[in-house]
């Protein structure tokens, strides 16, 4: 080993030697000087920003009703509302007038951040006049008064603060007080935020920016953003390049004659030496990155606070991407002799990378999306699914291909909601106009019918409330809809009524869930003084077309961010989650669209990990996941904690962050998680057995489809999306409960034929993917090794499953790492087969 | 002159080599035919020259035997092993033409670096290092850059890296190409002193004067064919073009015709036509003038040539008719030609041969 050390380390001494080298220890040296003041302060979370609002249109309709109330001045809402600015009551009034009047977020969010900002100094106004008699200016409108908001439901932080004495709290404190009474006084407005917020600065000055997160959300925005990002393109594209640049010169000096007889005569293999010149190359990338990658450690620890040492990762990754062009580079010197050219041919490769990978990320954007299935329901033997692209296809058998029955669509602003079989005849759905980042949408949102009668061609039923998020079929006859802020419910046969299909039951049996006069009556009893029922007939001016739903939302409970609703397997109960509870409510008097009541709830505090909630209910268990978080079980009926799963128990047979929770039997549950597996657990109530594992990867969505319910039992077919588009079906049984084994049987497979563009994305563009390295590719690589996840989970999960980006991990490195190899196995024969 | 045989302590055989390099690429450049048939041996202790001009082939030669290129034809030993084989090179130290040693290095750390490829241990390396830069002449510049170095300075660099591992073979291509006049006396002490200490060296030069003091065996190269070899006192003797001809020349004097007084001037044409008589029509294409006749006392004219002759009955045969013409036989000597000679006739008839 003795020969070839001693080429690397003079490799490695050339390249030293180089002056370029120093150019770039010298700009890595300014960059992380330039990067080194930046630092972050942490501090409560006190002012609004726009993204905050989860709901602009409801904080406009309280505000509005506040300030008209009689009781203004006795209602929270009334009270902030009169301490903003006149122009902004005025349009409020007429907000309240029904005119549509258009206030722009940050105009309400500026006027509450001047009242946060007013109350805190007019509290410390208070607390000087107290101490010192001096003459001020008359106090500002206090729009907080105890008593007005004694009715308000608190959060345990604010009654702990609203317990201090004033004098006690700092200003930060004071400030967080009156942000979480404006909270309080408008409940299910704002989306729910974590108690402190992080600051960037720059040598001690804060950032003059909106820029505002929590703790959780910059760590994952630095992880999995910025450091893959500084791969990508400070270390990717301009550290190896400068690298390319420096030791492109390695190979066609040491082909000069005088050097390379020399070397030649020396009683070492050919190929050997050109690996260790690779090797001493590569060494020498090595330890410029090692310098950057360690100084941003460093910043990132000390600075930032972020002491990740995954982040040392990127060195190594960092080296592959160099390697890949190095490899090259070695081989057209090898040709040609001239650095130029070498510099060339790694400069060619790296625009073919580029462009494939372009190509590769448009294709799959506007071809491959579009088709992957994110929800599916079945009907009979009809398979129906809602696509990537926002589009609703069945799948046809006949000519093995989804037939699109709403034409999905590359980069749709709309959205289809989950589709819902009502029986076997029938399935539901709507397309909300530019809903998929709105949930309200635009233009008038209809219920959409396929039905078999009509070759399940889409169909207009009923109106749906506004903000329709999803939509459940409650039992034969009840269906309903789960909007941003409420839930509602109608009978099955008035929206097939609405298509001219006759009603599946009979009428004397639905008797009791029809929106008869006496319901009219009951529901106008109830809207009386209910700021949700005059919501909904603010945004449904058409008035009697969303009739056909009623609120069953007890008015105790407020669906406020981030919200679940699941019902409880086979029963006409909900289980409601909601940001700081878990509530179960079930219909009085056991059925009927009469409003429901709150028969149980439990606190929660509040979550640390951002990551989307995802909760399922049997008759038994409630199973609650959120991210990174332990999975927490309760009682059904009583909602008492009962158990946990720990993370570190869950991560060896359940990796990733949890997306789906499905009861299938009383103690058994489905776990879809964002590594793109499915598991089958069994909850005893202390704790969660892992039971098997579904034989499938790349897991897009499921469906399960319970036979007749069992009691206890664990009988239905599940129903796998994966690849994109292929199904395969399983037949789930598990007859007795825990004492039976649990029998996964494969039923059935489809893999659907291929369009012509899905064959060339298949074909061509994965070919070209795989005969050229995967550098752009790392950039997932290292994402996944310096966040420690293997995805990334985008979306609140609020209208539907969240998205996934699963980092490509192994592919790209396999890819890289062939690529590098077959270079150097090339370069080697050529060299050692030819005379110089 | 016959080929060298192996013989047992043969440090280098080739045997009938041939090298062609290929052409090739767009162009379809025609093969070049680098070596032809190339056979010769040297022997431990013998300082071997390679004498020939540009593009004999002599680098290409010494580049099979390294392995730095393979040959298409022939075979190619050191110490008995295959040629460019990881065991032959062990033993091989090597100079190439114009040595270039990378920048960032001084001379110390050359050494060490080269003496690392040649798997010496750290004290081994210190030690040589110590006692080669002695050797060339490089102490107290040993730890100065190579970039400040003269062509000599890194010709005597290269001559130390050659000996680092101790080589048994030492081969040196023109070792003092482009080297100022004291660069090349201060190189070929160095070779006197290794060939002194018994080193066997194989020279490839195109400096005939610097081979003729170095070396003890030659082969002469041109065209990518061993034009002749053996030892070097063999090369500069009274041979001829071919081994069986004797080189002579001969110092005679004619009376002068009588009848030619009365024409004047004659020309030398005219003057070399009588005494030619002396030589038989075999022998007299090969004979060369030497200078003009000279007059002397007693009517007689001198004359001076060197002729070719197979054997010594035609030497008395000349003799014999010089003494019928009335001459006086002055001198008679077998011809000794010089390097330079030998060399310029081989190289000559050898480009003859290819133009006819």
């Amino acid at each position: 080993m003795s020969p070839y050390f001693a080429v690397i380390t003079d490799s490695f001494r050339s390249a030293l030697a180089s002056r370029v080298l120093w150019a770039a220890f010298l700009a890595i040296w300014v960059l992380l000087a330039t990067l080194a003041p930046i630092g972050l302060r942490e501090d409560y979370t006190t002012t609004f920003r726009w993204f905050d609002v989860h709901n602009g249109t409801r904080m406009k309709i309280m505000l509005a009703e506040g300030l008209t109330a009689a009781d203004a001045e006795e209602r929270p809402a009334g009270r902030i509302a009169a301490a903003m600015p006149e122009e902004l009551q005025r349009q409020l009034r007429r907000v309240k007038q029904g005119n549509e009047v258009r206030i722009r977020l940050n105009l309400l969010t500026d006027a509450l951040n001047d009242l946060i900002e007013s109350d805190s100094a007019k509290t410390e106004r208070d607390g000087a006049h107290s101490t010192a008699d001096a003459p001020t200016e008359p106090p500002a409108f206090a729009w907080y008064d105890a008593d007005a908001w004694s009715s308000t439901v608190r959060l345990r932080e604010l009654r702990q603060l609203d317990e201090t004495a004033d004098s006690e709290l700092s200003d930060s404190l004071r400030q967080r007080r009156s942000r979480l009474r404006i909270e309080a006084a408008l409940p299910g407005v704002f989306e729910s935020r974590s108690v402190r917020s992080i600051l960037l600065t720059y040598a001690g000055l804060e950032f003059p920016t909106d820029f505002q997160i929590d703790r959780a959300q910059f760590d994952t925005l630095f992880n999995q953003f910025v450091i893959p990002l500084l791969v990508n393109w400070l270390l990717g594209l301009v550290l190896v390049f400068l690298g390319v640049l420096v030791t492109a010169s390695i190979i066609p000096d040491m082909l000069q004659a005088g050097s390379l007889h020399l070397l030649l005569s020396k009683p070492i293999s050919r190929s050997g030496l050109l690996i260790s010149k690779f090797i001493g190359g590569c060494a020498f990338v090595t330890l410029c990155v090692s310098q950057l990658v360690l100084g941003l450690y460093l910043i990132a620890g000390g600075r930032l606070g972020v002491w990740n040492g995954r982040i040392l990762w990127c060195i190594p990754i960092a080296v592959v991407i160099f390697a890949v062009f190095f490899s090259v580079s070695v081989l057209a010197g090898l040709k040609w002799r001239s650095s130029i050219i070498s510099i060339a041919a790694a400069g060619a490769l790296a625009a073919v990378c580029m462009v494939v990978g372009i190509v590769g990320g448009v294709v799959n954007a506007r071809v491959v999306e579009p088709d992957r299935i994110v929800g599916m329901t079945t009907a009979g033997d009809d398979l129906f699914a809602v696509t990537g692209g926002s589009g609703l296809t069945r799948f046809s058998p006949a000519s093995n291909q989804w037939m699109p029955l709403i034409e999905s669509e590359a980069g749709s602003r709309d959205r289809v909601l989950q589709p819902v079989a009502l029986g076997t005849d029938h399935v539901m759905t709507a397309r909300i106009r530019n809903g998929r980042f709105n949930p309200f949408g635009s233009g008038s949102l209809d219920l959409v019918i396929l039905s078999r009668r009509h070759d399940w061609k889409p169909q207009p039923s009923v109106r749906l409330p506004d903000a329709t998020e999803r939509l459940l079929r409650l039992d034969e006859q009840s269906i309903a809809a789960l909007s941003s802020a409420d839930i509602l419910v109608s009978d099955q046969s008035s929206i097939l009524t609405a298509i001219g299909e006759e009603p599946l039951t009979s009428p004397g049996e639905s008797q009791a869930d029809q929106p008869t006069g006496s319901t009219s009556e009951a529901r106008a009893a109830r809207t009386d003084g209910s700021i949700r029922s005059w919501f909904q007939s603010l945004l449904t001016p058409q008035g009697e077309a969303a009739s056909s739903f009623l609120s069953i939302l007890p008015p105790d409970v407020v669906l406020s961010p981030p919200s679940r609703v699941v019902q409880v397997a086979g029963e006409r109960s909900l289980i409601l989650l909601t940001t700081d509870r878990l509530q179960r409510i079930s219909a009085e008097n056991g059925g009927g669209n009469s409003q429901w009541a709150t028969t149980d709830q439990t606190a929660l505090p509040r979550a640390e990990d951002r990551a989307p909630p995802v909760v399922a209910a049997s008759q038994r268990w409630v199973v609650l996941a959120q991210g990174d978080l332990p999975v927490r079980i309760f009682d059904a009926v009583s909602l008492e904690p009962t158990g946990q799963w720990d993370t570190e128990a869950r991560e060896p047979d359940v990796p990733g962050t949890p997306l789906e929770l499905i009861a299938i039997s009383d103690d058994c549950f489905l776990i879809r998680t964002s590594s793109g597996h499915c598991d089958v657990v069994e909850v005893t109530g202390s704790t969660v057995n892992h039971l098997a594992e579904l034989p499938i990867d790349e897991i897009e969505s499921v469906h399960w489809q319970p036979e007749a319910l069992r009691s206890g039992a664990a009988a239905g077919t599940l129903t796998v999306a994966h690849d994109v588009d292929r199904i395969t079906q399983f037949s789930i049984e598990r007859p007795g409960g825990s004492s039976d084994e649990l029998r996964i049987v494969k039923a059935d497979s489809v893999a659907p034929s291929l369009s012509i563009w899905r064959w060339v994305d298949f074909y061509v563009v994965g070919a070209l993917e795989w005969l050229t390295p995967q550098v752009v590719q790392l950039g997932d690589t290292s994402a996944a090794m310096v966040s420690g996840n293997d995805s990334l989970v985008i979306g609140d999960g609020e209208s539907g499953t969240p998205e996934v980006v699963r980092y490509r991990i192994a592919a790209p490195l396999a890819s890289c790492g062939i690529f590098i190899a077959a270079m150097l196995l090339i370069s080697c024969v050529y060299f050692s087969r030819s005379d110089y | 002159m016959s080929p060298a045989e192996a013989s047992s302590n043969s440090i280098i055989s080739v045997d009938c080599l041939e090298k062609t390099y290929r052409g090739g690429g767009l162009l379809r450049r025609s093969d070049v035919c680098a070596l032809q048939g190339v056979s010769l041996h040297a022997d431990a202790g013998q300082v071997f020259g390679l004498l020939g001009p540009n593009g004999a082939g002599k680098t290409t030669l010494i580049k099979v035997l390294l392995g730095v290129i393979g040959a298409t034809g022939g075979k190619a030993s050191l110490f008995g092993l295959p040629a460019g084989s990881s065991a032959a090179r062990r033993r091989v130290g090597y100079l190439p033409e114009s040595l270039r040693v990378d920048r960032h290095h001084t001379a110390r750390s050359a050494l060490s670096f080269y003496g690392k490829l040649n798997r010496l241990d750290s004290r081994t390396i210190a030690r040589r290092s110590d006692e080669l830069i002695d050797l060339v002449g490089l102490r107290g510049r040993d730890r100065e850059s190579v970039k400040r170095f003269s062509k000599g300075m890194l010709q005597r660099l290269g001559l130390a890296q050659s000996l680092m591992h101790d080589p048994d073979l030492l081969i040196l291509d023109e070792p003092t190409d482009g080297l100022d006049p004291v660069g090349r006396s201060e190189v070929r002490r160095i070779i006197e002193q290794l060939r002194d200490a018994g080193k066997t060296i194989f020279l490839n030069s195109h400096i005939l004067h610097e081979v003729e003091l170095i070396c003890t065996h030659l082969a002469i190269m041109a065209k990518g064919k061993v034009l002749a070899t053996g030892p070097i006192s063999e090369m500069d003797g009274p041979l001829g073009p071919t081994a069986t001809q004797i080189a002579v020349e001969i110092e005679f004097e004619l009376p002068n015709e009588t009848d030619h007084s009365e024409h004047s001037p004659v020309d030398s044409k005219h003057q070399l036509d009588r005494p030619a008589i002396i030589f038989q029509p075999a022998i007299e294409d090969s004979v060369v003038w030497v200078g003009e006749p000279l007059d002397v006392d007693n009517g007689r004219s001198r004359f001076r040539c060197r002729f070719l002759c197979e054997d010594r009955m035609a030497v008395d045969e000349i003799v014999d008719r010089l003494r019928g013409a009335d001459g006086s036989l002055i001198r008679l000597v077998p011809h000794r030609q010089s390097l330079e000679e030998t060399f310029m006739r081989l190289v000559q008839s050898q480009e003859q041969d290819n133009v006819a």
